[in-house]
């Protein structure tokens, strides 16, 4: 019947509207939702009986979205972020050096030579050596402690590359989860899961701010991922990703399933790979290499020189290289030690730690070999209260054969730099004459000398000038890293942008739409009451 | 293009942030007064200003050497000419015995006052500065003459830097100054017992003696005048040097102020205008003109 016909259309018209308009409201209830992309109800012609048309119907609800921005967007991310965590990384480093301040080591340096200056003008004085000790346990302190904080640093990155692969599988088993769920609503063909696919594409955002990586989706509305070939994301599984101790220490991010090596060439994990790796362990060399330096030639100007009183226990004694040459014997707290020409310098540690007085007991002094095997190290063992008192045989020549050590740092670099125990406990021992005379200063001016010699480096640099090319190194970085970083977000800025101008939502937009479909919503109400009305007519006139 | 509302709200966002950094950035350079706060600030000249701050301490560091330097060789210029008005002293003692018309009594009493020269020879060759001996070598603790013109010091040298490469000996050994040559307490006893002996020849002998040891301190004047006008030297050039390098490390670090402050007031302009810009525009939908 031809009004039955129309009142079809009618009602058709009046669904097909409401469900345009539930569109709508979803947009703009999502307006805010990140990762959402706005929605589109198709609306198509029902399926006419000959030339007569008979209506309209949502064909399908259309999820807008620009896949080559989105491929664009996950190719560059990765290298934001890779620069972003490296920035951080080196901004960090940057304040821990803290240059340049009163309170950086370039100045802590420098006070730490006027020191040896004082005590060049003043050699005499105990408030001069006071405050000697006190900036060279100052320089102490401010190495090791940046040492140590760099090293802090780096650990903290470690345990940041922990999290970020925890992160990262947490990712990928939403992706696969996500995948399954999308191929079972797909599946056929009829419907299009817009909203998890929103989701997915957000996961995927997500991760390649993690780590770079290749994906396709497949036919069965499944999204592979790979990185370097290998898969990470397919249809039947996820292949987890964990960390490692290496031999390095750290942490190795690894392929759960064969153990092996994530090749890992871009993202935040590449970042803070490198900036364990790479920036970090380079300050720590620089630092390493001008501390060991500070201590070696330091320490080989103080033990040729003398205390305030021309202390013979802790002045005056020269290196030891190679073997004994000479017999001689000498004498530790009243034993006598004999040392014949074939005696090792070990053979002589162990003659020390063997020996024992008279009546059997040790004699409480202990002896080892420094690190390097060439100097042979006495210290009272035991009890605080014990002395060394050694006297050489004959006319003291024994002393400079052994090496015992007049040190005024001790430790071998940036990590254990301190100042010697004999110093803190006496600073009249603090080296300042060749000659043992109180006025004499010519091994504090010495010292005071070395810096302006070209010590570090293999003898290419002086202190100051190997420091400053620390620091200039680790602006260049800083500002290269920083400058990587905002082009990348420029570019990125514009990506996102032109991603938003085509899947956002604008509330304008939806509001002229509500307008539009609420305006044929309106005639289609009229059009039904109309086609009722006929029917009405018709009815009443004849007479029913 | 389409703009959505998104890209509205983040672009507000970044003109706000970005304007309030900028803003932040210069608010920390005029509470500095520095331009260069941290290396990358500036990584091409940061180890220039590092190099520059440097050597003004340095600098520092020698003029303090210097002022020191200065003082011991003044000291020791200044016993040097008492030294000299002794023996001159002594000279005229000497050539008034000398005469014949001088009586052995007058020799007698002539003896006392030879004694007593030769004790204040004696005390100006033990001056003491700043608690050390400066005639003593480097056994500055040690009073360098006894009471029988005795050397107790050393022979040691101190030395003092007083220049990038400027090392100046700041002392000379006392046995050298005052008995190398000519000892001086040795020819003021030979005349004292001269005269006390009444020993004619041996009183005019000494006159002699006495300018053979004038000019041996004439000498040492020489030479530590010579010394202490290089150290003179040396304060004038660290001095020059202080300036210049403080000026370059200003140039190099310093912030121009009244540039700062326009570039301020303009960051601060632009920050109102990007917050109005945003409240207007955020404001307004279709829906405030729905009705």
């Amino acid at each position: 019947m031809e009004g039955l016909r129309s009142l079809e259309i009618g009602v058709r018209a009046i669904r097909a509207q409401r469900e345009a308009l539930h569109t709508i409201g979803h947009n703009i209830a999502n307006v805010n939702t990140p990762g959402f992309s706005r929605q589109r109800a198709i609306l198509t012609t029902t399926l006419p009986s000959g030339s007569m048309g008979t209506g309209v119907k949502v064909q399908v609800v259309e999820r807008i979205r620009h896949e080559v921005t989105d491929f664009y967007i996950r190719k560059e991310t990765p290298t934001l972020n890779q620069w972003k965590a490296k920035f951080e990384v080196l901004e960090q480093v940057e304040v821990l050096f803290n240059e340049p301040s009163e309170a950086g080591i370039s100045n802590t340096l420098g006070e730490f030579w006027d020191a040896w200056a004082d005590l060049g003008n003043n050699p005499e004085s105990g408030a001069v050596r006071a405050n000697l000790k006190e900036q060279a346990r100052t320089l102490c302190e401010s190495l090791s402690g940046l040492y140590g904080i760099l090293k802090d640093l780096q650990t903290n990155i470690d345990q940041q590359i922990e999290s970020e692969v925890e992160f990262l599988n947490s990712l990928t088993q939403q992706i696969g989860d996500l995948n399954q769920q999308i191929e079972r609503i797909e599946l056929g063909g009829r419907e299009t899961a817009n909203d998890l696919r929103d989701s997915r594409d957000y996961l995927l955002d997500g991760l390649s701010e993690t780590i770079n990586f290749t994906y396709r989706e497949m036919d069965d509305s499944i999204i592979r991922i790979s990185i370097f070939g290998q898969l990470l994301v397919s249809k039947s599984k996820i292949a987890e990703i964990m960390t490692e101790s290496g031999e390095s220490g750290y942490l190795d991010v690894r392929w759960k399933d064969t153990g092996e090596n994530v090749v890992i060439a871009d993202g935040k994990l590449k970042g803070l790979i490198d900036a364990r790796d790479q920036i970090i362990p380079e300050f720590l060399d620089c630092l390493d290499n001008l501390t060991s330096s500070l201590i070696e030639e330091v320490n080989y100007l103080h033990r040729r020189g003398m205390g305030l009183n021309g202390d013979r226990e802790i002045a005056g004694w020269k290196d030891f290289t190679g073997t004994l040459d000479a017999d001689g014997s000498f004498n530790i707290n009243g034993v006598t030690i004999s040392v014949s020409s074939g005696n090792s310098l070990s053979d002589i540690r162990d003659a020390i730690n063997a020996m024992t007085d008279d009546a059997g007991t040790p004699t409480g002094v202990v002896a080892s070999l420094s690190t390097d095997g060439k100097r042979l190290i006495l210290r009272p063992g035991g009890t605080s209260s014990q002395t060394i008192d050694i006297t050489a045989d004959p006319d003291e020549i024994m002393l400079e054969k052994l090496g015992i050590l007049a040190d005024f740092f001790e430790g071998s670099g940036a990590n254990d730099i301190s100042l010697s125990d004999a110093i803190i406990n006496d600073i009249n021992k603090i080296a300042a004459s060749q000659s043992g005379a109180p006025g004499d200063n010519s091994n504090a001016l010495a010292i005071n000398l070395l810096k302006g010699e070209l010590t570090v480096d293999e003898g290419t640099s002086t202190f100051g000038d190997y420091y400053s090319g620390i620091i200039g190194k680790l602006g260049v970085e800083t500002r290269q890293a920083s400058y990587l970083q905002s082009n990348k977000e420029l570019l990125l800025t514009t990506l996102k942008d032109r991603r938003q101008s085509i899947c956002g939502v604008s509330l304008d937009e939806e509001m002229t739409n509500i307008i539009l479909f609420q305006q044929a919503y309106r005639v289609a109400v009229a059009f039904l009451k109309t086609v009722n009305d006929m029917l009405d007519i018709l009815t009443t006139s004849m007479g029913v | 293009m389409r703009i959505t509302d998104l890209v509205l709200a983040q672009r507000v966002i970044n003109s706000i942030n970005s304007s309030k950094s900028r803003l932040a950035e210069l608010q920390n350079i005029l509470a500095t007064t520095k331009r260069v706060n941290k290396p990358s600030d500036d990584p091409l000249r940061i180890s220039h200003i590092l190099n520059l701050r440097r050597k003004i301490k340095d600098t520092e560091q020698y003029l303090e050497n210097v002022e020191i330097a200065g003082t011991w060789l003044d000291i020791a210029n200044q016993v040097l000419t008492q030294s000299g008005d002794v023996l001159n002293s002594a000279k005229v003692v000497a050539l008034r015995e000398a005469n014949a018309t001088a009586t052995a009594e007058s020799r007698a009493s002539s003896a006392d006052e030879i004694r007593s020269l030769k004790i204040q020879l004696r005390n100006s060759a033990n001056t003491v500065y700043a608690g050390r001996y400066v005639f003593a070598g480097t056994k500055t603790l040690t009073q360098p003459f006894n009471e029988n013109g005795e050397y107790q010091g050393d022979q040691g040298k101190i030395e003092l830097q007083v220049g990038e490469k400027r090392i100046v000996s700041i002392n000379s050994p006392g046995d050298e100054v005052f008995q190398g040559g000519e000892d001086l307490f040795a020819v003021l006893s030979d005349l004292e017992t001269a005269l006390e002996n009444d020993d004619l020849p041996g009183v005019s002998d000494k006159i002699g003696r006495l300018d053979d040891c004038h000019a041996q301190i004439l000498r040492w004047q020489g030479d530590f005048g010579g010394r202490s006008r290089r150290v003179e030297i040396s304060r004038n050039q660290l001095q020059d040097q202080t300036v210049q390098t403080t000026k370059i490390l200003s140039s190099a670090e310093d912030t121009d102020m009244v540039k700062i402050v326009v570039q301020l007031q303009a960051a601060g302009t632009a920050y109102q205008a990007a917050l109005s810009a945003g409240g207007q525009i955020l404001q307004y939908t279709l829906i405030s003109f729905w009705e």
